[in-house]
């Protein structure tokens, strides 16, 4: 298997980052998606406001370290998720991630890195693998 | 109320979920970064008529399709994977869609399996492309 002198490889614990679900987190999913979604401010199944299901979708991209340095842009060429619990408004979430995949496809370079959310008992509530890539000559640039 | 799996079967077509992406939405989702998701100028530099949308913007159509119609069953059991596989930029309509391709028993339930995919209402273009599966009471 290739060790990449970046120290991007394969196994690579990134940050742990804590969030508390505000209203501004739900604010902002609404305004991404023009939505309301009247669960998100009142009554749902689960007795109370939730936060939506995919209220982190690009938050779960946000560690640090799971690119070269000097890319440039990336392609974001796909995602899976498992959504396993719902979130709340005033929760506090954990949010882990790792680098789970590194290769050449096509004369681009692919990183996947998985992306977790638990509660405070540390159950898992959502997670994701996001695939991003560039091209290798972008990162002498 | 959430609906049960003897009230679907395959190739039953989970209610759409459809919008115009505004600028608007598309910096609102990618702030406070700013970029060619969130700066038209940058955009334009690299090439691009307008913003280009931030692949998650389509984890959202996904997962509010599904919430609407599988409720807490896609919360605390929906499974996603998708490709982007075209670009889509600010001031086109997508929509979501999701089309039932098999129900599988197990234990006491059912994992109904279902391709997805957005469509781009001015060109018909896929620009993702999937599978998602969730998992019913019978």
């Amino acid at each position: 298997m290739t060790e990449y002198a970046d120290g991007i490889n394969p196994g690579l614990e990134l940050d742990t980052r804590e969030i508390v679900i505000t209203e501004d987190w739900i604010e902002k999913y609404r305004r991404s998606i023009d939505d309301e979604n009247p669960w998100y401010a009142g009554e749902s199944p689960f007795g109370g406001p939730i936060a939506p299901a995919a209220v982190f979708n690009y938050e779960m991209e946000m560690f640090k370290g799971w690119h070269p340095p000097g890319i440039g842009n990336v392609l974001n060429t796909g995602q899976s998720w498992e959504f396993r619990g719902p979130m709340r408004p005033g929760q506090r979430v954990t949010l882990k991630g790792r680098v789970v995949e590194r290769y050449l496809k096509r004369g681009r370079e692919h990183v996947a890195m998985e992306a977790s959310a638990y509660d405070e008992d540390g159950n898992l509530l959502c997670r994701t693998v996001t695939v991003h890539s560039w091209t290798p000559a972008a990162e002498a640039s | 109320m959430t609906v049960r799996a003897g009230e679907i079967g395959v190739g039953f077509e989970v209610p759409a979920f459809s919008r115009l992406i505004t600028r608007e939405m598309a910096m609102a989702h990618g702030a406070p970064l700013v970029n060619f998701h969130t700066d038209l100028a940058a955009a334009r530099r690299m090439g691009f008529a307008d913003l280009v949308i931030a692949g998650p913007m389509f984890v959202c159509f996904f997962s509010e399709m599904f919430t609407r119609f599988y409720g807490e069953r896609w919360i605390t059991g929906g499974d996603l994977d998708f490709k982007l596989v075209k670009p889509v930029l600010a001031n086109e309509t997508i929509t979501a869609h999701a089309v039932v391709t098999a129900m599988t028993p197990r234990d006491a339930a059912v994992r109904v399996a279902m391709d997805v995919w957005c469509q781009r209402k001015e060109d018909g273009a896929k620009t993702a492309v999937g599978t998602a599966s969730v998992l019913l009471e019978p």
